[in-house]
């Protein structure tokens, strides 16, 4: 036994580029990593950084318009660069193990839970078909899934996303390949299971030495995580480090941009607007119920979808509804927008019931209370101009004339920090953070009271939603506006809101300011919520491999 | 299971029953007299009284709606009516003619479901660029070629180039193979596009690469994981597809002067006969209603996310995904209030 | 779900809003969208986004490009030219009378005076299959025509409306689809009578299901879209949102599906006419010109194989164009 660890990957000096119609594009440039028997090594960038096309090219996955122009990747002393189609094969599963992003698609719709884990043993002819069986069921349970026998025999869209990743780690590990290469494995999970996935995965790689070559966006996962950080930007390794190097003190000035950019890092809000708490509020809901009936098909009935939800949002101030996937949020944002009309309840804005407004008097409320979608990639209308979008509600409530519209139009660009120039470009012409620029600017036009911000930054990189939101608070103190603010993002609420309503399951468990809840929950579930916040735990314990682990399996 | 059966079934009726009422709409609800259309023409001696005896015979002096209910009743009793122009007996007529058109029919079937499949299969399946971009046009050709005049090269070329094939005729095998040629061709190039769509969107499924990360070669990945899952979209079309070869075979049946469905159709309309027509599209609606049932029945056995019972309906897609939050608190806490039983 | 349901799937009216404003843009579970994709796709997206801004500021030089790149878009504009060519001046094309044949000169193979040959009765066919391109073309635009105004109609309704209108509406168009679309033309036929006016009604008629089931699904498409909600949320009425959301969005599939039609067209009228139910003999339709050259098969191939070709060209032209307007999918290069 040597006390050195064995270096399971060396991937030097690689170069991928793709082909496309206007000459070779180069996603990855002089990349160089090494993952080393039982070290988990994360690879952090925003979209278009590389980072997956790294991972893909360890195990050759690449798209088939990608080329590994340069380099060499070493897979215990394999060399994966030059293997032919068929050493390829012998080595995934065996040695390296993939845990891919989205477990919602990542399954085989058709096929069996067990016999799909069954098959990675079929294939390296590791196991006889009774014996795979029995394995595959094995490999569920240590992957923590409950009753593994039972789940062996559904198919995949009998399980939650949280349960189909447990499977594919189990894919990933059943014939205990000496790596795993995991592309942003919970990007697409709830906070909470997130946490649960990458607790197991921690424990799973601990027992066996497995190396991990995490892929991720998110620096508070990889603080959480790593042994040590790779931060890629534009193709290229920026800076690379163990956590406390990297996020303690930062070389590159990248790497300190991104650090300042992460919700999670970030502390709370600066500033506290005062809020005129005599003032009516600006937005009330009381007791709001939303029912919606269940297919015929399905046997009928109907889905509570919000039920007994009531707040307030303080005029000038900002109220977050906080809840992850299917807890009714959305939906209590559109009853108060009233896009849909509630099932029970009152909708109050500025004091008056409008829970059944209808006609011209909806219309006209629609002039107070705006909103801005969570994509702005299919919110603005692709054949309209920039200057049209944003000046859709002047013209909607007939402000003014063309030409002092055309004057709103630009000090409104010029307010959400756009030059006037954009107003001529279409959609497509702008990136993410612009055209969210751009919907954030049409809801103000009409100047409303209330905007309601459904998601406002979850399709954005970190530092382009780090701007977004600065943006956000910086008009909030100059217009006044009153925000209600949707997000499943504790952290990205801990930034911007001022009170905290967190919902489950159409239900409020939780209600308070901002500094109260994140600082004393008082349900379990939100306390649960804040502790699945990645990067908390950082300052608490610096992630050490070998956690406690029953078995000797 | 047996629940749903029933469903499929009375759905079934419906839609032949309602498929009944639109031909009966175009062929006697349409202005236009459907006696004069079938004994009269500007040339014909037939007089106004002996007319009107046609009339009062097939029941045509009748208001509309007495002679749909008493027509419907006759079909329902398996009588569709004798044909204007010979006086047999439609059922006769069509059940004579059946036999060969079902043979070049399933013939040209199993012929497009080989070429068509197979040629999806390989073009999405080869690593040459070359070869698949070939392959790939091949479909859009084929559904550009009207078939009359394919089936009339075939038979100059394969009847009197090389005389391996008779011209035309009904005798035996030989004479089936060029008619059941020239009706695969459109069906297979629809089969090759749908198939071969469905395949290379498949292909992009993460799922895939899933499978590959297996270690699993690229042939086991594209026939085990892939082709399935193709195929069930494929697999509705079916319906589409055998109306299509139906009515390709009056074409078909035209070129090679064979006796069939077509054959009679063509003949039926060109000598308005209006009885036989209306046979004639319903047989096809039958057989379009009864492969959607079968495929129907074998569908959920093949897709395992189609839930034929009532009691699994939980997993049905719609709202909310079952249990996403925790995996520890099992899947039954959906906030369901239930309003109808079972 | 039945297979009829397997097909529609997806634009079977309003589904239970679950969770999200509209399911794909804004329900949370998708904020995981943009991480769904593989780096390596979001990458080549990024790239391709680039590149349609570029597409954007030189339209015209990178269309020029496009074309160059595409040879069989080309092959099939210029033919299309000149089917229309023929199709208003014949006679600038072929000047001499289709119809007027010279008997010394019947069944004679292609050659420098008589490009397509000669008939059974000595008449060019060249200039028989350039004058017919007007008959067979009229035809098949009218088929077009009708099947696309009703079918639009319906779906426009049927989609925008909703409710029982729209069930109502679809459960006809299940029922029409369940016949087959020649044998519905030739039932109409039978009651409309031969010609070429009574041919291309049966056509469209025979189309108005697909087409109307096409239609309303773009129209709920585009309908449930977040733009058009956004719209609506910020006040518009719902007629502006409709005509100037909806429609311009809605309308370029349609405009693609007519250019498929077209094509489809071209062949469901020539095989009628094969059959002889077009206009009667000396006419020369396409079909009825193939089906003219059926008696000469084995001295006189240029009599079916050239009108042949012909129809063959015409549709995959239409079929190429069409392709080319949708942005070229399945191609993706």
């Amino acid at each position: 036994m040597t006390t050195a660890p064995e270096r399971l990957l060396t991937v030097d000096d690689l170069a991928v580029s793709y082909r496309t119609r206007h000459g070779d594009v180069h996603a990855v440039r002089d990349v160089s990593l090494h993952v080393d028997e039982g070290e988990t090594v994360a690879v952090v960038g925003e979209s278009g950084s590389g980072k997956s096309t790294t991972a893909a090219a360890v195990v050759r996955l690449l798209a088939p318009a990608a080329r590994i122009e340069r380099g060499t990747i070493d897979l215990l002393g394999r060399d994966v660069v030059q293997a032919s189609p068929r050493e390829l094969q012998a080595v995934r599963g065996l040695l390296v193990g993939l845990v891919p992003q989205d477990p919602t698609v990542s399954l085989n719709p058709v096929k069996r839970i067990g016999d799909q884990v069954a098959e990675v043993l079929r294939i390296h002819g590791l196991a006889d078909r009774r014996a795979a069986g029995i394995e595959a069921v094995e490999a569920l349970r240590r992957a923590g899934l409950p009753e593994p026998e039972l789940r062996a025999r559904q198919y995949p869209h009998e399980l939650s996303g949280g349960m189909r990743q447990r499977v594919l780690i189990a894919i990933a590990l059943v014939a205990r390949p000496r790596l795993l290469v995991a592309d942003e494995p919970t990007s697409a999970l709830d906070v909470t299971v997130q946490r649960q996935i990458l607790d197991h995965l921690d424990t799973l790689t601990a027992e066996t030495g497995t190396g991990v070559l995490l892929i991720t966006h998110d620096l508070g996962v990889a603080a959480d995580r790593a042994d040590r950080i790779v931060v890629m930007s534009q193709g290229r390794v920026v800076e690379a480090g163990t956590p406390d190097e990297v996020l303690g003190s930062p070389r590159e000035a990248y790497t300190r941009q991104l650090l300042a950019a992460a919700p999670s890092l970030r502390g709370a809000r600066p500033v506290s607007v005062p809020v005129a708490l005599d003032a009516p509020p600006a937005l009330e809901v009381r007791g709001l119920v939303k029912d919606f009936p269940l297919p015929r098909s399905g046997g009928g009935g109907t889905l509570r979808a919000v039920d007994d939800v009531s707040f307030r949002v303080p005029r000038g101030g900002t109220l977050a509804l906080v809840g992850e996937s299917g807890s009714g949020k959305s939906t209590t944002a559109r009853l108060a927008l009233r896009l849909a009309e509630p099932t029970a309840g009152q909708v109050l804005v500025g004091g008056r019931d409008v829970s059944h407004t209808r006609g011209s008097e909806l219309r006209a409320l629609r002039r107070q209370m705006q909103v801005v979608y969570q994509n702005p990639y299919s919110s603005l209308d692709p054949r309209w101009s920039v200057g049209q979008i944003v000046g859709e509600p002047l013209r909607a409530f007939g402000v003014g004339d063309r030409r002092t519209r055309a004057t709103r139009t630009a000090e409104l660009l010029d307010l959400v920090a756009l030059p006037v120039s954009v107003a001529q470009r279409r959609p497509a012409e702008l990136s993410g953070g612009q055209r969210q620029r751009v919907a954030i600017a049409r809801a103000l036009s009409v100047r409303p009271d209330l905007v309601v911000l459904d998601e406002p930054v979850s399709a954005l990189d970190v530092s382009v939603q780090a701007q977004i939101l600065d943006l956000l608070a910086e008009l909030q103190r100059e217009l006044g506006v009153t925000y209600l603010f949707i997000s499943h993002d504790l952290a990205v609420v801990r930034q911007v809101a001022h009170d905290v309503v967190v919902l489950r399951q159409g239900r409020v468990v939780e209600r308070g300011t901002v500094e109260d809840v994140f600082a004393d929950p008082q349900h379990a579930y939100t306390a649960e919520l804040l502790a699945a916040i990645p990067g908390a735990r950082r300052p608490l314990e610096p992630a050490t491999a070998g956690l406690v682990a029953g078995g000797e399996r | 299971m047996s629940r749903y059966l029933v469903r499929r079934l009375l759905l079934a009726a419906g839609v032949l029953w309602a498929a009944y009422t639109v031909t009966f709409l175009v062929l006697y609800a349409l202005p236009g007299d459907p006696v004069s259309i079938m004994y009269g023409g500007e040339s014909s001696d037939v007089t106004p009284e002996q007319l009107d005896a046609l009339r009062a015979q097939y029941g045509l002096d009748q208001p509309l709606p007495v002679q749909y209910v008493t027509q419907l009743g006759h079909a329902l009793r398996g009588d569709l009516g004798t044909s204007v122009v010979n006086g047999q007996p439609v059922t006769t007529l069509i059940a004579d003619a059946l036999p060969p058109t079902a043979q070049i029919a399933g013939l040209a079937l199993v012929l497009a479901i080989v070429v068509g499949g197979g040629l999806a299969v390989v073009a999405t399946a080869t690593r040459s660029r070359r070869l698949s971009g070939f392959l790939l046009s091949l479909p859009p050709l084929g559904v550009a070629v009207p078939s009359f005049w394919f089936g009339l090269t075939l038979v100059q070329w394969f009847s009197f180039q090389i005389p391996l094939f008779p011209a035309l005729g009904n005798q035996g095998f030989a004479s089936a193979v060029l008619p059941a040629v020239t009706l695969a061709l459109p069906t297979s190039a629809l089969i090759a596009q749908m198939l071969s769509r469905s395949l290379l969107h498949t292909l992009r499924e993460p799922y895939v690469d899933t499978a590959l990360a297996k270690g699993a070669s690229r042939t086991r990945v594209h026939l085990r994981h892939a082709l399935r899952n193709a195929a069930l979209p494929a697999l509705t079309v079916t319906g589409l597809v055998i109306g299509g070869l139906l009515s390709g075979a009056v074409v078909t049946e035209t070129v090679f002067s064979r006796a069939g469905l077509g054959r009679l159709t063509a003949t039926s309309v060109s000598a308005q006969d209006i009885p036989v027509v209306q046979g004639v599209v319903l047989v096809a609606a039958t057989v379009y209603v009864l492969v959607n049932l079968l495929i129907d029945i074998v569908y959920p056995l093949l897709d395992p996310r189609i839930v034929t019972g009532s009691r699994r309906r939980v997993t049905s897609p719609p709202p909310p995904r079952p249990a996403d939050a925790a995996p520890e608190p099992a899947a039954d806490r959906v906030p369901v209030t239930a309003g109808g039983t079972r | 779900m039945s297979s009829l349901d397997a097909l529609t799937a997806g634009e079977r009216g309003p589904q239970p809003p679950t969770e999200a404003f509209v399911p794909t843009a804004l329900d949370p579970n998708t904020r995981a969208d943009k991480f769904a994709a593989t780096s390596a796709e979001r990458f080549a997206d990024a790239v391709l986004e680039r590149e349609d801004s570029l597409a954007r500021r030189s339209p015209w030089r990178t269309r020029f490009e496009d074309l160059v790149r595409k040879p069989g878009l080309v092959l099939a504009l210029v033919w299309s030219a000149v089917i229309l060519l023929a199709a208003f001046v014949p006679s600038l094309l072929a000047p001499g009378d289709p119809l007027d044949g010279v008997p010394a000169d019947k069944l004679q193979a292609p050659s420098s005076a008589h490009w397509f040959g000669t008939d059974q009765l000595g008449r060019d066919l060249y200039s028989r299959v350039v004058h017919g391109t007007h008959l067979t073309l009229a035809a098949a635009l009218t088929a077009v025509l009708v099947g696309l105004v009703v079918g639009a109609l319906v779906g426009l309704v049927a989609g925008f409306v909703g409710g029982v209108v729209d069930d109502v509406a679809m459960r006809v168009v299940d029922v029409l689809l369940s016949i087959p679309a020649l044998l519905l033309s030739l039932a109409l036929i039978t009651v409309l009578g031969f010609g070429t006016i009574n041919v291309a009604i049966a056509v469209g008629l025979a189309n108005v299901a697909s087409v109307s089931r096409i239609m309303r699904s773009e129209v709920l498409r585009v309908r449930t879209s977040v733009f058009v909600e956004a719209s609506h949320a910020s006040g518009s009425r719902w007629w502006t949102t409709l005509g100037r959301h909806v429609l311009p969005n809605a309308i370029g599939p349609v405009v693609v599906l007519a250019a498929l039609e077209l094509g489809a067209a071209v062949l469901a009228v020539s095989s009628l006419s094969f059959l002889g139910y077009g206009e009667p003999p000396p006419a020369p339709e396409w079909g009825a010109l193939v089906a003219g050259g059926r008696d000469y098969l084995r001295t006189s191939w240029w009599l079916t194989t050239l009108p042949g070709l012909t129809i063959v060209a015409t549709v995959l032209a239409a079929g190429r164009i069409s392709r080319a307007l949708d942005g070229d999918p399945g191609r993706n290069r």
